[in-house]
């Protein structure tokens, strides 16, 4: 793994467009109800009672945009590590296209490219399992 | 004794280099907006090797905004008089739905059909910047995750924005769905080119996002209405 760190500059990229997406994810949960719009609601949930991959996302977005970060957590815990992480990236974003403050560029292994993938894909799998016991089996939280 | 066969002619692979958009400085804004558009949706395999990865993010912007502005014209035609002939259908469709907001909403639409398709209109106009970006960032974190990244968000961003030529095709009745496929399809392929990477990763890239959103509910939902309504209003 390198750290390259980068001259001060306003170039435009991956972390900045990111950050607009948080700003823009962020700032509509905060100010737009979403969960009371008329089509919003999971369908496979109501139907079936197993929750989608997605499950509880509305609800994470809604409450990180108002600090309440536990109930965030609650709510889906991986989806609120990525809900901090836009929000991050959104004041990395003023920032950097503000003051010219640059983060340090990583540049990643094949090995460790395919390491970080992996630890992804298991992330996402074990939230999910999580989302699972917590709808359908809530007796094995406690 | 065989005879020598003739030599076959070299693949001419194009060099890397500026669009013709990017060059409408000496080509004129017309011949460089329509040389861009032709190259890139009928002559892909030879827009997008043609691509330069590192170039003005800009310039492909903009391209993708004179898009859009075009498409804004016959879009609001078609789309205020199809909405007017689908609603109906669409309204018994959701009475299905048994909800009284999602009532209340489509009865708003028909009621005020015309001023929902300039809002809708001008919403696009003034918000597509920053749907080009949330779209290419969003996408390049997909082509990270399928190892199809190798020049970076710059290539990324400049083959979303180069294939919003398709919006141009999409207020014909009928092929709206067809030309959307398209535009899938051409984005994989420009960023197999741009990014120096293989096809399979970069339709990875493209349908993964796809492939989340069916298995959210919630995603599911809202795309199944705004689907719905926008399918009515083209």
């Amino acid at each position: 793994m390198k750290w390259i760190r980068e001259q001060p500059n306003r170039r435009f990229g991956l972390l900045d467009a990111l950050g607009v997406t948080g700003w823009v994810g962020l700032l509509v949960a905060r100010f737009v109800p979403i969960a009371r719009l008329p089509f919003w609601g999971c369908v496979l949930r109501q139907r079936t009672g197993w929750p989608c991959l997605g499950c509880g996302l509305t609800r994470v977005a809604d409450h990180v945009s108002h600090f309440h970060f536990a109930a965030a957590w609650e709510a889906n815990p991986f989806g609120t590590v990525a809900a901090i992480g836009f929000a991050l990236l959104a004041i990395y974003t003023v920032l950097h296209l503000g003051f010219r403050i640059t983060a340090p560029r990583v540049e990643l292994g094949d090995r460790e490219a395919w390491a970080l993938r992996v630890v992804v894909v298991l992330a996402v799998t074990s939230n999910y399992a999580y989302l699972v016991i917590k709808a359908k089996f809530p007796q094995l939280l406690g | 004794m065989q005879e020598p066969q003739p030599p076959t002619p070299a693949v001419s692979v194009p060099a890397r280099g500026p669009t013709p958009w990017e060059r409408r400085g000496e080509l004129g804004l017309v011949s460089g907006f329509w040389q861009t558009f032709r190259d890139s949706l009928f002559q892909p395999h030879l827009f997008w090797p043609s691509l330069d990865p590192k170039g003005n993010l800009i310039d492909a912007l903009l391209y993708g905004w004179l898009n859009t502005v075009l498409y804004s014209g016959p879009g609001l035609l078609f789309g205020y008089v199809s909405l007017k002939l689908q609603l109906p259908t669409m309204s018994k469709s959701f009475n299905d739905l048994n909800s009284p907001a999602a009532r209340q909403v489509l009865d708003w639409v028909q009621d005020h059909a015309g001023l929902f398709m300039v809002v809708m209109m001008l919403a696009s106009l003034t918000l597509y910047p920053l749907g080009q970006i949330i779209t290419a960032g969003l996408l390049h974190l997909f082509c990270l995750i399928t190892g199809c990244a190798k020049n970076g968000f710059n290539a990324t961003f400049r083959v979303v924005a180069y294939t919003q030529g398709t919006r141009l095709l999409e207020w014909i009745p009928c092929l709206g769905s067809i030309v959307a496929l398209y535009q899938l399809w051409l984005i994989a392929l420009g960023l197999s080119k741009s990014q120096d990477s293989t096809i399979g990763r970069a339709v990875a890239a493209v349908l993964l996002p796809v492939a989340l959103i069916f298995v959210c509910g919630c995603g599911c939902a809202a795309l199944a209405f705004v689907a719905g309504v926008a399918g009515a209003a083209k």
